[in-house]
């Protein structure tokens, strides 16, 4: 006793199929809009009631009185310098860990997954002592001070996102560079790096998108001189007279990096975001 | 003798941990050492510019035995953990079985649902502050525009504040285990389903019995990830609910850092911080060695 055909039941899987997908991405997407929305709209109508959804004169206002009001610049110019100077020395310490790791298995699995392990550390347990260290060595306040600290959770990542992609590749171009007269350094340098760029450039791309949207240590170790997005972000949290249009824009361009991340290098988000345990 | 073969060995594998000793050193720097720092700092009663003094175990003892509210705190992190692991892993799983399907506009629909998975924590807890807000939010203005009554202060009420935060981070981290379990997913080769099809299972077999035990490594890694994840939780909570009303949404990372931070309570935040740590990483080690036997 058959209620639909075959084919009928196919489409009425599929209805079902588009009708979830739709709900879930319009849910999804709502919070976003709405930052989106009142970053865009003028005082009068954020407090509209009941809520405008689409803003009546769209204006940039917000975003321009962040930039010139407010610290704007100052916290965009100190997170890209933290972010750009973390990457570099994340890299610089993960490459040719990982290339041991993965080539000539130093320290046997012991020492991968003790590095590993200092991924799963949670910060705040750290930055208690960090901060009473941080304040003898007069790090406290400074761009060399979060450098250094955001190397806690991106170094581990790092190391075993590139393992992964070390083990992947081919010994046999490496073993050709060898015979070929190259030192190891030089077969790394001139073979396996350039061929592993790809890769090498999305590990780093995460590790600045991590540096990024950390808050924590950033809240934690800085005072009034270094102040980072996030910490421009958490200015308006006061729940009296939060700057609604201010807020919203802060968000929007927190959100921005994450956002072009996912767009652009969606094949790697899983790969990256298990650090490689799942490919 | 071997010898003559053996030196070059011998510092070959000297060199290869030349690759290895900067970062090394450098976490033994920046964690180890720090750590073991506070490990003598949790016997002592260190307040932030008064000196201070070797107390033995009196730090343990009060937080174990007489700190309400450090119980409380991990009562709370349990309340927002499970049911936001239950609900991003339900609705992972069944997006990702959906997007598994080949219909059309599959690509714009992830595009669309993996957009929070890079999101900072701290801007979502900004940006979901404004959305609950009562009057002007737009939680509450999309429950009015359905007709409902709503001007409800979600985050001043003591028994919503906890399913407002499980709600943020349902949206921001569902998208993550849905793209992991999809990979898992697509990474079946088509055949087995096909094959079982012929003989006549239906769908929901093949959920069972064939994608869900070949997608199991990807579940217990994802399960693992994000339940350390959201023990860690701070940026979040922090930024959406500073702790809740009457602490009412103040996890175990949040009390640690009022009390290193706001109470200036230096050697008790470092008790607090180590117990946290035996925790964390009992907890870890004892789901590896239960999840992966099984998994095995």
């Amino acid at each position: 006793m058959k209620l639909l055909s075959h084919r009928g039941k196919r489409h009425l899987v599929n209805a079902i199929t588009y009708l979830i997908l739709v709900i879930v991405t319009i849910l999804m997407m709502i919070p976003i809009g709405w930052t989106l929305s009142t970053s865009l709209k003028t005082e009068g109508d954020y407090f509209a009631f009941p809520p405008k959804w689409i803003p009546s004169k769209p204006t940039l206002e917000h975003y321009a009185y962040l930039f010139f009001r407010t610290d704007g610049f100052r916290a965009l110019k100190s997170t890209l310098t933290i972010a750009i100077f973390n990457t570099l020395i994340v890299m610089l310490l993960s490459i040719p860990t990982a290339y041991a790791i993965a080539r000539f298995r130093v320290g046997g699995k012991n020492l991968s997954l003790w590095i590993l392990s200092q991924r799963m550390l949670p910060p705040i347990a750290v930055a208690v002592p960090i901060f009473l260290l941080f304040v003898k060595a007069r790090l406290v306040d400074t761009h060399v001070g979060l450098i250094i600290m955001y190397c806690l959770f991106n170094i581990p990542f790092a190391v075993w996102l590139l393992i992964g992609f070390f083990q992947d590749f081919p010994l046999e171009i490496e073993e050709a560079a060898l015979i070929d007269g190259c030192s190891r350094p030089q077969a790394l340098m001139l073979v396996v790096f350039p061929l592993l760029a790809p890769a090498i450039a999305v590990v780093a791309l995460f590790v600045a998108v991590f540096a990024w949207n950390e808050f924590l240590f950033a809240f934690v170790l800085t005072r009034s001189k270094v102040k980072t997005w996030m910490i421009l972000i958490s200015s308006f949290q006061s729940p009296q007279n939060i700057l609604w249009g201010e807020a919203a824009a802060a968000a929007i361009i927190g959100f921005l990096p994450g956002f072009i991340f996912v767009l652009s290098l969606r094949k790697y988000l899983v790969r990256g975001l298990t650090m490689g345990g799942i490919r | 003798m071997e010898s003559s073969i053996k030196v070059p060995k011998k510092t070959k594998k000297v060199q290869n941990y030349l690759y290895v000793a900067p970062t090394v050193i450098f976490i033994i720097l920046i964690v180890i050492f720090p750590l073991v720092y506070s490990l003598g700092v949790s016997f002592t009663n260190t307040r932030l510019g008064r000196p201070s003094a070797f107390i033995g175990l009196a730090n343990y003892g009060e937080a174990l035995f007489d700190d309400h509210r450090f119980w409380s705190s991990v009562l709370i992190t349990f309340k927002i953990g499970a049911p936001a692991l239950v609900l991003e892993f339900a609705i992972g799983l069944l997006l990702a079985t959906l997007l598994n399907r080949n219909i059309r506009g599959r690509i714009v629909f992830l595009s669309f649902l993996s957009l929070p998975v890079m999101i900072a924590p701290a801007v979502a807890g900004l940006t979901w502050r404004m959305l609950y807000a009562p009057k002007y939010g737009a939680v509450n203005g999309i429950l009015r525009s359905l007709g409902f009554e709503a001007n409800i202060a979600w985050l001043a009420k003591p028994k919503l504040v906890i399913p407002a935060v499980i709600a943020v981070d349902v949206w921001q981290t569902t998208p993550f285990v849905m793209l992991v379990l999809l990979a898992g997913l697509q990474a079946i080769p088509l055949q087995i389903e096909e094959a079982a099809r012929v003989d006549g299972a239906t769908s929901w077999q093949i959920f069972k019995s064939i994608n869900l035990p070949l997608i199991t490594k990807a579940l217990v890694a994802v399960f693992l990830l994000r339940l350390i994840d959201i023990i860690k939780l701070f940026d979040m909570v922090w930024l959406l609910t500073q702790g809740g009303p009457g602490g009412t949404a103040e996890t175990v990372t949040l009390y640690i850092y009022i009390n290193g931070f706001k109470y200036l309570r230096i050697g008790y935040a470092s008790t607090l911080s180590y117990l946290f740590l035996i925790g964390v990483v009992s907890l870890t080690i004892f789901l590896l060695r239960s999840l992966y036997r099984e998994a095995a």
